[in-house]
């Protein structure tokens, strides 16, 4: 078995975003109880922000081979940034994963789709990163 | 009539309306494990100590809410603390608990995929707990 080392830190004033405390935790904590997804996660190498609209938040997710930094802020280096509410972060996290893809056709996954549909959540860069993005919503869902 | 806050009435107030919700049997299916809340106190608002409460809630059932001491609330297994205001305000429907941990206004301790799993359950606790008319020191 090949021992992976994967990392969850937070960057310089992300420790006062609850949020981004919450993002790490869960994170590193799905990993251990879910180990099927590290592999997804050492191959994420991007730069994801979010937008928390009702909740005034904004952070950085910067993944990098098997370290994740949570920045407080947008920074340059999203090449996708999601934008929505903290409902619909929460239902992200809690979306069903099948046969490697968000599950789209239950209640959670209503949810997000509708949001979609009616501007509540917007996401740039996911026609271009979609490979990455589909990466990120398997790390984040708390379903195996 | 309001019922003060932090007593063994207002407890016993917040479970009758758990056991009276349609909801929290469904959405709370499955889970497995207590609750832990630590309101930390604020004696300009009248509250001079930290209070202490505890949820014994198993697979979709409540078995008890009460005033505990510190160390069975940081026994659970999920432990949630915070500034009485902020408590205050999540039981008055003024602050959503989510988000208040997002804005981290309230911490949570235990397993977060865990409690993402059961989101509409824990809500559905919170909106019980806004039905009871309770009444805060400050009031």
């Amino acid at each position: 078995m090949v021992e992976t080392n994967i990392n969850f830190q937070l960057g310089p004033g992300a420790e006062e975003i609850g949020l981004a405390v919450m993002i790490k935790d869960l994170i590193a904590q799905n990993l251990e109880q879910n180990p099927h997804k590290v592999s997804d996660f050492v191959k994420l190498n991007i730069g994801v922000g979010l937008v928390v609209t009702d909740v005034d938040i904004e952070m950085t997710m910067a993944f990098s081979k098997g370290t994740l930094t949570v920045h407080p802020g947008i920074s340059d280096q999203a090449l996708i940034v999601i934008r929505t509410e903290a409902d619909i972060v929460m239902a992200m996290s809690n979306v069903k994963i099948k046969f490697g893809l968000p599950y789209y056709f239950d209640e959670t996954g209503r949810e997000i789709i509708q949001a979609m549909r009616n501007g509540g959540l917007k996401v740039k860069g996911m026609i271009l990163h979609l490979p990455s993005l589909i990466r990120l919503s398997r790390v984040m869902s708390v379903h195996p | 009539m309001a019922i003060d806050v932090f007593t063994d009435e207002w407890c016993a107030a917040w479970e009758e309306k758990l056991k009276e919700s349609k909801d929290f049997p469904v959405y709370n299916k499955g889970w497995e494990g207590d609750v832990g809340c630590i309101i930390q106190p604020d004696p300009e608002k009248g509250l001079n100590d930290e209070k202490y409460l505890y949820l014994d809630l198993y697979d979709g059932t409540v078995n008890g809410i009460r005033m505990v001491d510190k160390e069975k609330a940081e026994s659970a297994k999920f432990v949630m603390i915070g500034p009485y205001v902020r408590w205050k305000q999540v039981a008055k429907t003024e602050l959503d608990a989510i988000k208040a941990m997002m804005q981290g206004k309230l911490k949570l301790k235990g397993n977060l995929p865990y409690m993402v799993k059961y989101l509409k359950g824990t809500q559905e606790v919170i909106r019980c707990l806004t039905l009871v008319d309770s009444k805060f020191p400050d009031d």
